[in-house]
Protein backbone atom coordinates (compact mmCIF):
# COMPACT_ATOMS: atom_id res chain seq x y z
CA UNK A 1 0.00 0.00 0.00
CA UNK A 2 1.47 3.25 -0.78
CA UNK A 3 0.80 5.48 2.84
CA UNK A 4 -1.53 8.07 2.46
CA UNK A 5 1.71 10.40 4.29
CA UNK A 6 2.81 10.23 0.45
CA UNK A 7 -0.30 11.18 -1.28
CA UNK A 8 -0.57 13.97 1.69
CA UNK A 9 3.00 14.84 0.61
CA UNK A 10 2.71 14.94 -3.24
CA UNK A 11 -0.87 16.75 -2.87
CA UNK A 12 1.04 19.31 -0.88
CA UNK A 13 3.99 19.50 -2.92
CA UNK A 14 1.83 19.71 -5.95
CA UNK A 15 -0.04 22.99 -4.56
CA UNK A 16 3.23 24.36 -4.05
CA UNK A 17 3.83 23.93 -7.32
CA UNK A 18 1.07 25.63 -8.74
CA UNK A 19 0.63 28.38 -6.26
CA UNK A 20 4.02 29.39 -5.73
CA UNK A 21 3.27 29.37 -1.95
CA UNK A 22 1.48 27.59 1.01
CA UNK A 23 -0.14 28.88 3.86
CA UNK A 24 1.37 28.15 6.66
CA UNK A 25 -0.04 25.48 8.12
CA UNK A 26 0.21 23.66 5.30
CA UNK A 27 3.93 24.57 5.03
CA UNK A 28 4.68 23.10 8.05
CA UNK A 29 3.11 19.84 7.32
CA UNK A 30 5.02 19.63 3.87
CA UNK A 31 8.37 20.38 6.09
CA UNK A 32 7.52 17.75 8.38
CA UNK A 33 6.79 15.04 5.74
CA UNK A 34 9.49 16.44 3.50
CA UNK A 35 11.76 15.00 6.58
CA UNK A 36 9.97 12.16 6.69
CA UNK A 37 10.36 11.17 2.92
CA UNK A 38 13.71 12.82 2.13
CA UNK A 39 13.99 11.59 -1.21
CA UNK A 40 10.90 13.81 -2.22
CA UNK A 41 13.31 16.91 -1.56
CA UNK A 42 15.16 16.42 -4.76
CA UNK A 43 12.42 15.72 -6.44
CA UNK A 44 10.32 18.93 -5.19
CA UNK A 45 13.49 21.02 -5.81
CA UNK A 46 14.45 19.72 -9.11
CA UNK A 47 10.70 20.65 -10.19
CA UNK A 48 10.42 23.84 -8.50
CA UNK A 49 13.59 25.34 -10.61
CA UNK A 50 12.03 23.57 -13.42
CA UNK A 51 9.12 24.27 -14.64
CA UNK A 52 8.68 21.20 -17.15
CA UNK A 53 5.83 19.07 -16.73
CA UNK A 54 5.53 15.43 -18.17
CA UNK A 55 2.02 14.69 -19.60
CA UNK A 56 1.98 11.43 -20.65
CA UNK A 57 -0.47 11.96 -23.74
CA UNK A 58 -2.89 14.28 -24.78
CA UNK A 59 -5.01 14.50 -21.29
CA UNK A 60 -7.40 16.81 -22.56
CA UNK A 61 -9.25 15.25 -25.11
CA UNK A 62 -9.72 12.01 -23.13
CA UNK A 63 -13.64 12.71 -22.44
CA UNK A 64 -14.22 11.50 -18.67
CA UNK A 65 -18.07 11.01 -19.47
CA UNK A 66 -16.96 8.37 -22.40
CA UNK A 67 -14.51 6.90 -20.00
CA UNK A 68 -17.35 6.65 -17.12
CA UNK A 69 -19.68 4.85 -19.44
CA UNK A 70 -16.63 2.61 -20.48
CA UNK A 71 -16.30 1.96 -17.15
CA UNK A 72 -19.83 0.78 -16.24
CA UNK A 73 -20.13 -1.14 -19.30
CA UNK A 74 -17.38 -3.58 -17.82
CA UNK A 75 -18.31 -3.92 -14.49
CA UNK A 76 -21.28 -4.87 -15.56
CA UNK A 77 -20.33 -7.25 -17.97
CA UNK A 78 -18.14 -9.20 -15.65
CA UNK A 79 -20.98 -9.17 -13.27
CA UNK A 80 -23.42 -11.15 -15.53
CA UNK A 81 -20.75 -13.41 -17.47
CA UNK A 82 -21.44 -16.53 -14.84
CA UNK A 83 -24.43 -17.52 -15.82
CA UNK A 84 -25.30 -21.11 -14.57
CA UNK A 85 -28.59 -22.70 -14.76
CA UNK A 86 -30.01 -24.19 -11.97
CA UNK A 87 -31.48 -27.49 -12.52
CA UNK A 88 -35.15 -28.79 -11.54
CA UNK A 89 -35.98 -32.15 -10.57
CA UNK A 90 -36.56 -33.77 -13.66
CA UNK A 91 -33.06 -33.85 -14.64
CA UNK A 92 -31.68 -36.07 -11.85
CA UNK A 93 -32.43 -39.36 -13.46
CA UNK A 94 -30.28 -38.01 -16.82
CA UNK A 95 -27.50 -37.23 -14.40
CA UNK A 96 -27.39 -40.15 -12.94
CA UNK A 97 -27.35 -41.67 -16.48
CA UNK A 98 -24.59 -39.20 -17.44
CA UNK A 99 -22.48 -39.83 -14.90
CA UNK A 100 -22.35 -44.13 -15.60
CA UNK A 101 -21.82 -43.35 -19.20
CA UNK A 102 -18.64 -40.60 -18.10
CA UNK A 103 -17.37 -43.58 -15.85
CA UNK A 104 -17.80 -46.06 -18.14
CA UNK A 105 -15.70 -43.61 -20.74
CA UNK A 106 -13.06 -43.22 -18.12
CA UNK A 107 -12.37 -46.73 -17.76
CA UNK A 108 -12.62 -46.97 -21.55
CA UNK A 109 -9.86 -44.25 -21.72
CA UNK A 110 -7.58 -44.90 -18.94
CA UNK A 111 -7.76 -48.61 -20.06
CA UNK A 112 -6.81 -46.74 -24.05
CA UNK A 113 -3.84 -44.59 -22.26
CA UNK A 114 -2.60 -48.04 -21.09
CA UNK A 115 -2.19 -49.69 -24.51
CA UNK A 116 -0.73 -46.63 -26.28
CA UNK A 117 2.09 -45.34 -24.21
CA UNK A 118 3.17 -41.38 -24.95
CA UNK A 119 6.75 -41.06 -24.83
CA UNK A 120 7.21 -37.51 -24.66
CA UNK A 121 5.93 -37.01 -21.07
CA UNK A 122 8.77 -36.04 -18.75
CA UNK A 123 8.97 -35.29 -14.85
CA UNK A 124 9.16 -31.37 -14.08
CA UNK A 125 11.52 -30.27 -11.65
CA UNK A 126 12.16 -26.69 -12.28
CA UNK A 127 8.23 -24.86 -12.65
CA UNK A 128 6.66 -26.84 -10.20
CA UNK A 129 4.24 -28.89 -12.60
CA UNK A 130 3.00 -32.27 -11.94
CA UNK A 131 4.27 -33.08 -15.40
CA UNK A 132 6.14 -31.65 -18.13
CA UNK A 133 5.72 -32.54 -22.17
CA UNK A 134 8.41 -32.46 -24.49
CA UNK A 135 8.63 -29.78 -27.90
CA UNK A 136 7.58 -31.57 -31.05
CA UNK A 137 10.20 -33.13 -33.55
CA UNK A 138 10.62 -33.36 -37.49
CA UNK A 139 8.64 -35.49 -38.85
CA UNK A 140 5.84 -36.59 -41.11
CA UNK A 141 4.38 -39.87 -42.45
CA UNK A 142 4.56 -39.68 -46.47
CA UNK A 143 1.87 -41.31 -48.23
CA UNK A 144 2.31 -42.48 -51.97
CA UNK A 145 -0.74 -43.47 -53.40
CA UNK A 146 -0.83 -47.99 -53.59
CA UNK A 147 1.97 -48.26 -51.38
CA UNK A 148 2.31 -48.56 -47.41
CA UNK A 149 2.51 -45.52 -45.59
CA UNK A 150 6.40 -44.41 -44.72
CA UNK A 151 7.02 -42.76 -41.11
CA UNK A 152 9.80 -40.40 -41.90
CA UNK A 153 10.95 -40.24 -37.88
CA UNK A 154 12.45 -43.37 -38.36
CA UNK A 155 15.85 -43.14 -38.36
CA UNK A 156 16.39 -45.80 -41.35
CA UNK A 157 13.89 -44.85 -43.67
CA UNK A 158 16.19 -44.45 -46.81
CA UNK A 159 16.27 -47.65 -47.89
CA UNK A 160 12.02 -47.15 -48.14
CA UNK A 161 11.69 -44.15 -49.96
CA UNK A 162 11.07 -44.08 -53.51
CA UNK A 163 14.24 -42.97 -56.27
CA UNK A 164 14.85 -39.42 -56.68
CA UNK A 165 13.50 -38.79 -52.85
CA UNK A 166 15.58 -37.90 -49.91
CA UNK A 167 15.81 -37.22 -46.25
CA UNK A 168 18.27 -35.25 -45.85
CA UNK A 169 18.78 -33.27 -42.06
CA UNK A 170 15.01 -34.11 -41.50
CA UNK A 171 14.12 -32.20 -44.90
CA UNK A 172 12.35 -34.45 -47.97
CA UNK A 173 13.73 -33.72 -50.77
CA UNK A 174 12.35 -34.12 -54.20
CA UNK A 175 14.50 -34.63 -57.14
CA UNK A 176 12.95 -34.07 -60.83
CA UNK A 177 12.68 -37.33 -62.28
CA UNK A 178 13.46 -38.00 -66.16
CA UNK A 179 11.39 -40.72 -66.57
CA UNK A 180 7.66 -40.45 -67.11
CA UNK A 181 5.98 -43.50 -66.22
CA UNK A 182 4.54 -43.56 -62.96
CA UNK A 183 4.08 -40.06 -61.05
CA UNK A 184 2.12 -40.86 -58.30
CA UNK A 185 0.48 -38.49 -56.03
CA UNK A 186 1.83 -38.13 -52.53
CA UNK A 187 0.56 -37.18 -49.62
CA UNK A 188 2.31 -35.27 -46.49
CA UNK A 189 0.53 -35.94 -43.57
CA UNK A 190 2.07 -34.22 -40.32
CA UNK A 191 1.00 -34.89 -37.04
CA UNK A 192 0.96 -33.01 -33.76
CA UNK A 193 3.85 -32.63 -32.85
CA UNK A 194 5.84 -32.19 -35.92
CA UNK A 195 6.69 -30.12 -38.53
CA UNK A 196 8.46 -30.85 -41.61
CA UNK A 197 10.58 -28.57 -44.53
CA UNK A 198 10.92 -30.08 -48.21
CA UNK A 199 11.82 -29.25 -51.80
CA UNK A 200 9.83 -29.91 -54.39
CA UNK A 201 10.63 -31.28 -57.68
CA UNK A 202 10.41 -28.02 -59.12
CA UNK A 203 12.69 -26.74 -56.53
CA UNK A 204 9.98 -24.94 -54.66
CA UNK A 205 10.32 -24.98 -50.60
CA UNK A 206 7.78 -25.70 -48.13
CA UNK A 207 7.27 -25.77 -44.70
CA UNK A 208 4.50 -27.47 -43.44
CA UNK A 209 3.11 -27.05 -39.69
CA UNK A 210 1.94 -29.51 -37.47
CA UNK A 211 -1.38 -31.13 -37.95
CA UNK A 212 -1.22 -30.41 -41.62
CA UNK A 213 -1.22 -32.10 -44.68
CA UNK A 214 0.06 -31.38 -48.51
CA UNK A 215 -0.71 -32.94 -51.29
CA UNK A 216 1.30 -32.86 -54.95
CA UNK A 217 2.79 -34.91 -57.53
CA UNK A 218 5.86 -36.25 -56.92
CA UNK A 219 6.77 -34.70 -60.52
CA UNK A 220 4.85 -31.75 -61.63
CA UNK A 221 3.43 -31.43 -64.75
CA UNK A 222 4.69 -29.83 -68.03
CA UNK A 223 1.91 -26.64 -67.77
CA UNK A 224 1.13 -26.40 -64.05
CA UNK A 225 2.22 -26.99 -60.52
CA UNK A 226 -0.90 -27.53 -57.85
CA UNK A 227 -0.82 -28.67 -54.41
CA UNK A 228 -3.53 -29.26 -51.85
CA UNK A 229 -3.08 -27.90 -48.54
CA UNK A 230 -4.95 -28.80 -45.16
CA UNK A 231 -3.56 -26.56 -42.06
CA UNK A 232 -0.32 -24.55 -42.59
CA UNK A 233 2.20 -24.01 -44.95
CA UNK A 234 4.79 -21.70 -45.84
CA UNK A 235 6.07 -21.57 -49.49
CA UNK A 236 9.32 -20.41 -51.01
CA UNK A 237 7.69 -20.69 -54.83
CA UNK A 238 10.67 -21.43 -57.36
CA UNK A 239 10.54 -18.78 -60.25
CA UNK A 240 8.74 -20.64 -63.00
CA UNK A 241 6.80 -18.16 -65.58
CA UNK A 242 5.64 -20.88 -67.83
CA UNK A 243 4.35 -23.10 -64.79
CA UNK A 244 2.74 -21.25 -62.38
CA UNK A 245 2.52 -22.59 -58.73
CA UNK A 246 -1.24 -23.29 -57.76
CA UNK A 247 -2.33 -23.98 -53.85
CA UNK A 248 -5.41 -25.35 -53.09
CA UNK A 249 -6.63 -24.55 -49.59
CA UNK A 250 -10.40 -24.79 -48.62
CA UNK A 251 -12.09 -22.48 -50.97
CA UNK A 252 -8.60 -20.67 -51.72
CA UNK A 253 -7.30 -21.09 -54.80
CA UNK A 254 -3.77 -19.60 -54.54
CA UNK A 255 -1.42 -18.57 -57.93
CA UNK A 256 1.92 -17.92 -57.86
CA UNK A 257 4.65 -17.74 -60.06
CA UNK A 258 7.86 -16.73 -57.87
CA UNK A 259 6.88 -15.68 -54.01
CA UNK A 260 6.79 -16.88 -50.65
CA UNK A 261 3.98 -16.85 -48.58
CA UNK A 262 2.04 -18.19 -45.57
CA UNK A 263 -1.00 -20.40 -45.70
CA UNK A 264 -3.07 -20.80 -42.55
CA UNK A 265 -5.94 -22.91 -43.25
CA UNK A 266 -6.84 -24.48 -39.82
CA UNK A 267 -9.78 -22.95 -39.80
CA UNK A 268 -12.42 -22.61 -42.49
CA UNK A 269 -11.31 -19.21 -43.38
CA UNK A 270 -8.50 -19.46 -44.30
CA UNK A 271 -5.77 -16.34 -44.41
CA UNK A 272 -2.90 -16.22 -47.13
CA UNK A 273 -0.03 -13.86 -45.76
CA UNK A 274 2.31 -12.54 -48.44
CA UNK A 275 5.92 -12.29 -47.47
CA UNK A 276 7.94 -11.47 -51.05
CA UNK A 277 6.82 -10.93 -54.41
CA UNK A 278 2.68 -11.22 -55.89
CA UNK A 279 -0.18 -13.26 -55.85
CA UNK A 280 -3.18 -13.56 -57.42
CA UNK A 281 -5.76 -14.73 -55.09
CA UNK A 282 -9.18 -16.64 -55.92
CA UNK A 283 -12.11 -17.39 -53.79
CA UNK A 284 -15.79 -18.22 -54.49
CA UNK A 285 -16.67 -15.19 -55.30
CA UNK A 286 -14.14 -13.20 -56.02
CA UNK A 287 -10.41 -12.72 -57.33
CA UNK A 288 -7.61 -10.62 -55.83
CA UNK A 289 -3.80 -9.29 -56.28
CA UNK A 290 -1.64 -8.50 -53.37
CA UNK A 291 1.67 -7.73 -53.17
CA UNK A 292 4.22 -8.34 -50.37
CA UNK A 293 3.79 -7.13 -46.71
CA UNK A 294 -0.21 -7.95 -47.64
CA UNK A 295 -2.78 -10.40 -46.49
CA UNK A 296 -5.95 -12.20 -48.02
CA UNK A 297 -8.52 -13.29 -45.92
CA UNK A 298 -11.82 -14.67 -46.60
CA UNK A 299 -15.05 -12.20 -45.00
CA UNK A 300 -18.37 -13.46 -45.59
CA UNK A 301 -17.18 -15.60 -48.67
CA UNK A 302 -15.73 -12.17 -49.90
CA UNK A 303 -11.71 -12.17 -50.03
CA UNK A 304 -10.70 -9.07 -48.36
CA UNK A 305 -6.89 -7.75 -48.78
CA UNK A 306 -5.27 -6.11 -45.47
CA UNK A 307 -1.68 -5.23 -45.02
CA UNK A 308 0.60 -7.27 -42.31
CA UNK A 309 1.35 -5.47 -39.71
CA UNK A 310 4.35 -7.57 -38.76
CA UNK A 311 5.41 -10.00 -41.20
CA UNK A 312 7.30 -12.30 -38.53
CA UNK A 313 3.59 -13.70 -38.40
CA UNK A 314 4.01 -15.29 -40.96
CA UNK A 315 7.59 -16.72 -41.15
CA UNK A 316 8.56 -17.11 -37.13
CA UNK A 317 6.75 -20.33 -36.85
CA UNK A 318 9.03 -21.75 -39.65
CA UNK A 319 11.89 -20.57 -38.09
CA UNK A 320 11.21 -22.30 -34.70
CA UNK A 321 9.29 -19.64 -32.56
CA UNK A 322 6.04 -18.98 -31.45
CA UNK A 323 4.67 -15.37 -32.04
CA UNK A 324 2.42 -14.00 -29.82
CA UNK A 325 2.13 -10.93 -30.92
CA UNK A 326 -1.24 -9.44 -31.72
CA UNK A 327 -3.00 -12.95 -30.95
CA UNK A 328 -5.93 -14.11 -28.74
CA UNK A 329 -5.65 -16.07 -25.68
CA UNK A 330 -7.24 -18.80 -27.90
CA UNK A 331 -4.91 -18.67 -30.73
CA UNK A 332 -2.15 -19.45 -28.36
CA UNK A 333 -3.29 -22.41 -27.15
CA UNK A 334 -4.74 -23.65 -30.23
CA UNK A 335 -1.06 -23.62 -31.29
CA UNK A 336 0.47 -25.36 -27.97
CA UNK A 337 -2.01 -27.98 -28.50
CA UNK A 338 -0.60 -28.76 -32.04
CA UNK A 339 2.72 -28.46 -31.20
CA UNK A 340 2.58 -30.13 -27.69
CA UNK A 341 -0.19 -32.59 -28.72
CA UNK A 342 -1.96 -31.90 -25.36
CA UNK A 343 -5.74 -31.43 -25.06
CA UNK A 344 -6.71 -27.90 -23.32
CA UNK A 345 -8.84 -27.84 -20.92
CA UNK A 346 -10.26 -24.69 -20.33
CA UNK A 347 -12.28 -23.96 -17.00
CA UNK A 348 -12.97 -20.04 -18.04
CA UNK A 349 -14.43 -17.99 -21.02
CA UNK A 350 -11.00 -16.75 -22.47
CA UNK A 351 -10.88 -13.10 -23.19
CA UNK A 352 -10.66 -11.26 -26.36
CA UNK A 353 -7.27 -9.30 -25.32
CA UNK A 354 -4.33 -9.68 -28.02
CA UNK A 355 -0.80 -9.83 -26.21
CA UNK A 356 2.72 -9.94 -27.34
CA UNK A 357 5.77 -11.85 -26.62
CA UNK A 358 7.14 -15.34 -28.45
CA UNK A 359 9.53 -18.19 -27.36
CA UNK A 360 11.12 -20.76 -29.13
CA UNK A 361 9.62 -24.02 -30.03
CA UNK A 362 12.28 -26.28 -28.63
CA UNK A 363 11.32 -25.63 -25.01
CA UNK A 364 9.07 -27.60 -22.74
CA UNK A 365 5.58 -27.08 -22.31
CA UNK A 366 6.35 -25.96 -18.59
CA UNK A 367 8.70 -23.44 -19.97
CA UNK A 368 5.96 -22.14 -22.19
CA UNK A 369 3.49 -22.30 -19.83
CA UNK A 370 5.50 -20.19 -17.31
CA UNK A 371 6.23 -17.26 -19.89
CA UNK A 372 2.22 -17.19 -20.32
CA UNK A 373 1.44 -16.83 -16.87
CA UNK A 374 3.45 -13.65 -16.83
CA UNK A 375 2.16 -12.81 -20.10
CA UNK A 376 -1.75 -13.37 -19.75
CA UNK A 377 -2.57 -13.44 -16.48
CA UNK A 378 -3.92 -17.28 -17.07
CA UNK A 379 -2.93 -20.13 -14.69
CA UNK A 380 -2.14 -23.07 -16.95
CA UNK A 381 -1.78 -26.46 -15.21
CA UNK A 382 -0.57 -29.31 -17.27
CA UNK A 383 -1.49 -32.96 -15.85
CA UNK A 384 -0.35 -35.71 -18.12
CA UNK A 385 -0.96 -34.62 -21.74
CA UNK A 386 -3.75 -31.70 -20.74
CA UNK A 387 -3.59 -28.51 -20.15
CA UNK A 388 -5.82 -26.99 -17.64
CA UNK A 389 -6.54 -23.12 -18.17
CA UNK A 390 -7.77 -20.91 -14.97
CA UNK A 391 -7.69 -17.75 -14.15
CA UNK A 392 -4.77 -16.60 -12.22
CA UNK A 393 -5.65 -15.57 -8.47
CA UNK A 394 -4.03 -12.41 -7.47
CA UNK A 395 -1.35 -12.65 -4.62
CA UNK A 396 -2.80 -10.21 -2.04
CA UNK B 1 -20.10 10.63 1.42
CA UNK B 2 -18.53 10.90 -2.29
CA UNK B 3 -19.38 8.38 -4.79
CA UNK B 4 -17.08 6.39 -7.26
CA UNK B 5 -18.04 8.66 -10.01
CA UNK B 6 -17.29 11.66 -8.50
CA UNK B 7 -13.66 9.72 -7.67
CA UNK B 8 -13.70 8.25 -11.01
CA UNK B 9 -14.22 11.83 -12.59
CA UNK B 10 -11.57 13.62 -10.77
CA UNK B 11 -8.90 10.92 -10.65
CA UNK B 12 -8.71 9.42 -13.86
CA UNK B 13 -6.64 11.62 -15.60
CA UNK B 14 -3.87 11.77 -13.07
CA UNK B 15 -3.97 8.06 -12.48
CA UNK B 16 -3.15 7.83 -16.30
CA UNK B 17 -0.40 10.17 -15.44
CA UNK B 18 0.83 7.79 -12.89
CA UNK B 19 0.69 4.24 -14.91
CA UNK B 20 1.96 5.77 -18.07
CA UNK B 21 5.67 5.68 -17.56
CA UNK B 22 5.80 2.31 -16.29
CA UNK B 23 3.48 0.93 -19.24
CA UNK B 24 4.42 3.37 -21.96
CA UNK B 25 0.80 3.07 -23.92
CA UNK B 26 -2.20 5.46 -23.18
CA UNK B 27 -4.77 2.23 -23.97
CA UNK B 28 -2.61 0.30 -21.48
CA UNK B 29 -2.77 2.75 -18.54
CA UNK B 30 -6.39 3.67 -19.23
CA UNK B 31 -7.19 0.09 -19.10
CA UNK B 32 -5.50 -0.37 -15.99
CA UNK B 33 -6.72 2.73 -14.31
CA UNK B 34 -10.58 1.35 -15.57
CA UNK B 35 -9.90 -1.92 -14.09
CA UNK B 36 -8.30 -0.66 -10.23
CA UNK B 37 -11.79 1.43 -10.13
CA UNK B 38 -13.75 -2.37 -11.14
CA UNK B 39 -11.88 -3.59 -7.61
CA UNK B 40 -12.84 -0.31 -6.18
CA UNK B 41 -16.70 -1.20 -7.26
CA UNK B 42 -16.35 -4.00 -5.62
CA UNK B 43 -15.22 -2.67 -2.24
CA UNK B 44 -18.07 0.09 -1.54
CA UNK B 45 -17.11 -0.19 2.14
CA UNK B 46 -13.74 1.54 1.29
CA UNK B 47 -16.41 4.98 0.40
CA UNK B 48 -16.55 5.44 3.96
CA UNK B 49 -13.15 5.76 4.53
CA UNK B 50 -12.65 8.80 2.74
CA UNK B 51 -10.88 10.34 -0.35
CA UNK B 52 -7.02 10.35 1.08
CA UNK B 53 -7.68 6.74 1.77
CA UNK B 54 -9.62 5.73 -1.32
CA UNK B 55 -6.89 7.73 -3.42
CA UNK B 56 -4.37 5.34 -1.57
CA UNK B 57 -6.05 2.34 -2.78
CA UNK B 58 -6.27 3.51 -5.84
CA UNK B 59 -2.66 4.65 -6.46
CA UNK B 60 -1.63 1.40 -4.94
CA UNK B 61 -3.74 -0.93 -7.30
CA UNK B 62 -2.83 1.16 -10.39
CA UNK B 63 1.21 0.73 -9.31
CA UNK B 64 0.88 -2.76 -8.72
CA UNK B 65 -1.44 -3.74 -12.00
CA UNK B 66 1.27 -1.41 -14.11
CA UNK B 67 4.40 -3.14 -12.83
CA UNK B 68 2.51 -6.14 -13.58
CA UNK B 69 2.10 -5.01 -17.07
CA UNK B 70 5.43 -3.91 -17.26
CA UNK B 71 6.87 -7.20 -15.90
CA UNK B 72 4.85 -9.25 -18.77
CA UNK B 73 7.00 -6.60 -20.77
CA UNK B 74 10.29 -7.32 -19.86
CA UNK B 75 9.25 -11.16 -19.97
CA UNK B 76 9.25 -10.41 -23.72
CA UNK B 77 12.03 -8.32 -24.30
CA UNK B 78 13.90 -11.52 -22.84
CA UNK B 79 12.76 -13.52 -25.14
CA UNK B 80 13.39 -11.37 -27.87
CA UNK B 81 16.75 -10.70 -26.56
CA UNK B 82 18.07 -8.41 -28.33
CA UNK B 83 16.09 -5.24 -26.68
CA UNK B 84 17.87 -4.53 -23.65
CA UNK B 85 16.07 -4.76 -20.38
CA UNK B 86 15.47 -1.73 -18.26
CA UNK B 87 17.39 -1.26 -15.36
CA UNK B 88 15.13 -1.52 -12.71
CA UNK B 89 11.39 -1.63 -11.88
CA UNK B 90 12.17 1.04 -8.98
CA UNK B 91 10.74 4.50 -10.19
CA UNK B 92 10.79 7.50 -7.87
CA UNK B 93 7.15 6.46 -6.65
CA UNK B 94 6.90 10.10 -4.84
CA UNK B 95 8.09 11.96 -7.99
CA UNK B 96 5.45 10.02 -9.96
CA UNK B 97 2.94 10.72 -7.21
CA UNK B 98 3.72 14.40 -7.47
CA UNK B 99 3.70 14.74 -11.02
CA UNK B 100 0.51 13.07 -11.22
CA UNK B 101 -1.35 15.45 -8.60
CA UNK B 102 -0.05 18.39 -10.13
CA UNK B 103 -1.53 16.78 -13.72
CA UNK B 104 -4.62 16.32 -11.98
CA UNK B 105 -4.53 19.68 -10.26
CA UNK B 106 -4.03 21.89 -13.36
CA UNK B 107 -6.59 19.89 -15.19
CA UNK B 108 -9.29 20.34 -12.88
CA UNK B 109 -8.46 24.00 -12.35
CA UNK B 110 -8.18 24.90 -16.97
CA UNK B 111 -11.59 22.54 -16.58
CA UNK B 112 -13.06 25.53 -14.38
CA UNK B 113 -12.28 28.23 -16.79
CA UNK B 114 -15.50 29.42 -18.47
CA UNK B 115 -16.82 28.22 -21.71
CA UNK B 116 -15.64 30.78 -23.72
CA UNK B 117 -12.33 31.47 -21.73
CA UNK B 118 -11.76 27.63 -22.48
CA UNK B 119 -12.45 27.42 -26.39
CA UNK B 120 -10.32 29.65 -27.05
CA UNK B 121 -7.77 29.14 -24.90
CA UNK B 122 -7.81 25.61 -26.84
CA UNK B 123 -7.77 26.89 -30.01
CA UNK B 124 -4.76 29.06 -29.39
CA UNK B 125 -2.84 27.13 -27.23
CA UNK B 126 -3.44 23.40 -28.47
CA UNK B 127 -4.47 23.95 -32.26
CA UNK B 128 -1.97 26.43 -33.06
CA UNK B 129 -4.31 29.14 -34.02
CA UNK B 130 -3.28 32.98 -34.91
CA UNK B 131 -6.12 35.63 -33.26
CA UNK B 132 -7.63 35.98 -36.20
CA UNK B 133 -8.21 32.95 -37.41
CA UNK B 134 -9.71 32.22 -33.67
CA UNK B 135 -12.01 35.02 -34.47
CA UNK B 136 -12.55 33.99 -37.66
CA UNK B 137 -13.26 30.42 -36.11
CA UNK B 138 -15.54 31.42 -33.52
CA UNK B 139 -17.45 34.78 -35.56
CA UNK B 140 -15.82 37.23 -32.91
CA UNK B 141 -13.47 39.84 -32.88
CA UNK B 142 -9.93 39.71 -32.19
CA UNK B 143 -10.46 41.97 -29.42
CA UNK B 144 -12.51 39.48 -27.69
CA UNK B 145 -10.34 36.85 -28.26
CA UNK B 146 -7.33 38.58 -26.64
CA UNK B 147 -9.61 39.53 -23.70
CA UNK B 148 -10.67 36.47 -23.17
CA UNK B 149 -7.15 35.35 -22.96
CA UNK B 150 -6.32 37.39 -20.23
CA UNK B 151 -9.34 36.61 -18.63
CA UNK B 152 -8.38 33.24 -18.86
CA UNK B 153 -4.94 34.29 -17.34
CA UNK B 154 -5.87 35.97 -14.56
CA UNK B 155 -8.62 33.24 -13.76
CA UNK B 156 -5.90 30.89 -13.47
CA UNK B 157 -4.81 30.76 -9.61
CA UNK B 158 -1.53 29.98 -10.45
CA UNK B 159 1.38 31.89 -9.79
CA UNK B 160 3.69 29.61 -11.87
CA UNK B 161 2.07 30.83 -15.35
CA UNK B 162 4.72 29.15 -17.27
CA UNK B 163 3.83 26.13 -15.84
CA UNK B 164 0.15 25.93 -17.18
CA UNK B 165 1.35 27.71 -20.43
CA UNK B 166 3.73 24.76 -21.15
CA UNK B 167 0.86 22.12 -19.97
CA UNK B 168 -1.35 23.74 -22.26
CA UNK B 169 1.52 24.14 -25.24
CA UNK B 170 2.08 20.54 -24.39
Amino acid sequence: MIETDKIVLAELASLLLKEGQLPTAQENELRRLLEKYPDAKDSLRHRLANTDIHVPFDLRITDLDQEWKILKTKYNERKIAPNYHRLNGNWKPAIRIAAALLLLFTFVWIWKSYLKPVNYLIPDKVYGQKNDVLPGENGAILKIKGQDEINLMNKQVDGSLPQGIELKDGKLLYSQLKTEESNPIHTLIVPKRSTIALTLSDGTRVWVNSESELTYKANFEKNERTVRLKGEAYFEVAKDTKRPFVVEANDLNVQAIGTAFDINSYKPNAKVLLTEGRLKVNGQENEIFIDAGNGVKMINSQLVAFPIPDMEEATAWKDGYFYFENKSMQQILDELSRWYGIKIDSNVSLDKRRYKGGIKRDVTLAEVCNLLKDLTGYQLTIDKEKLIVNKLVDKK
Amino acid sequence: MLSIEYYFKTYFLQLCTFAFPWVNSEEIAKDIVQDAFIVLMDKPELLEKGERVIKSFLYTSVKNMAMNAKRRDRVFDKIRDAITIPESDDRNILDDLINAELIGALHRELDQLPEGCQRICRLIYLDGMKYDEVAQELDVSVNTVKTQRMRAINLLKTKFLNLVLNFLLF
